[in-house]
């Protein structure tokens, strides 16, 4: 059973996320979070094997969570996967989300396979 | 400097190519079928479609160029959009339809950022803006600088919608 916290503030993107997962065959636990607070809230290191984060929402933006989920794994050993889907696609935003401590960006519209590819890496990774 | 930009990319049809492009790019992968730009559109203030999302993009550089991204359409257009991204179809024009429009607003600006970057404007994004059955978007003549087109999706009953770019004049 895959344990995932998504962060999007479009129940939509919340929804799609999760089917393209059981797509590529994975199981989910989802837990949901609509904005980077809410995320934040929810987030405790070693809870869940992935975060999917969106950059742009209301309040604290996915950046921002990033970076305070970041802070709260300080001394802990191993950390929790992130993985960025986002509109956002300069040069310049991909460099900001990788030193806030994102593992992997993926630029909307993301297919399930791309999930699926992006997850393996992330997976294999941990 | 930014506004020298869109005025080029406007007279020389690149803005039109943009926006089609972008469009495609936006839907396609979402709706799983082909996209067919119809052509170019008026720009929708005075005549808005019945749900239409606005997304600002800024030019990063401080410069303060705003523009806008848009995507609209009827109200069953937008329905059928909506059913197949969550496979229900929404109950008339609730909050899981302006999430998805929304949300397909946001991707599609997404889309025009990157096509902005290559000819050279640096834009960033924000949170889009559902609105609807206006009778008219009161923009006066602020975003009359852009273009629009009609782009159809094939999808059984093939929605039309209308997406666009436009500057906010100084």
């Amino acid at each position: 059973m895959l344990k995932v916290l998504i962060a999007d503030d479009s129940k939509m993107m919340r929804v799609m996320h999760v089917r393209s997962l059981r797509q590529v065959g994975y199981e989910v636990e989802a837990t949901e979070a609509n904005n980077g607070e809410e995320a934040l809230a929810a987030f405790e290191p070693g809870k869940f094997d992935l975060v999917i984060v969106d950059w742009n929402m209301p309040g604290m933006d996915g950046i921002e969570f990033v970076r305070a989920a970041r802070e709260k794994e300080q001394g802990m050993s191993g950390r929790t996967p992130i993985l960025m889907i986002t509109s956002q696609s300069t040069e310049e935003q991909m460099l900001k989300a990788k030193e806030a401590g994102v593992d992997k960006i993926l630029t909307k519209p993301v297919t399930a396979e791309a999930l699926g590819a992006a997850l393996e890496m992330l997976l294999a990774r941990a | 400097m930014s506004q020298a930009i869109v005025h080029e990319l406007t007279t020389s049809g690149r803005l039109v190519e943009f926006i089609g492009q972008a469009a495609q790019e936006a839907l396609e992968p979402l709706c799983g079928v082909p996209v067919e730009v119809l052509g170019e559109a008026e720009l929708p203030w005075a005549h808005p479609p019945v749900g239409i999302a606005l997304v600002t993009v800024v030019d990063t550089s401080g410069n303060g160029f705003q523009a806008v991204v848009w995507l609209g359409g009827e109200l069953e257009a937008l329905a059928s959009l909506a059913e197949v991204l969550l496979g229900e179809r929404p109950d008339g024009e609730d909050e899981m339809l302006q999430d998805a429009v929304r949300e397909l607003t946001n991707i599609l600006a997404g889309q025009m950022q990157r096509h902005l970057a290559s000819a050279g404007l640096q834009m960033g994004l924000g949170l889009p803006v559902y609105v609807g059955g206006a009778k008219a978007l009161n923009v006066g003549a602020s975003l009359s600088s852009g273009a629009a087109v009609h782009v159809r999706v094939g999808l059984p009953d093939a929605p039309v919608l209308n997406v666009g770019f436009a500057a906010k004049e100084h």
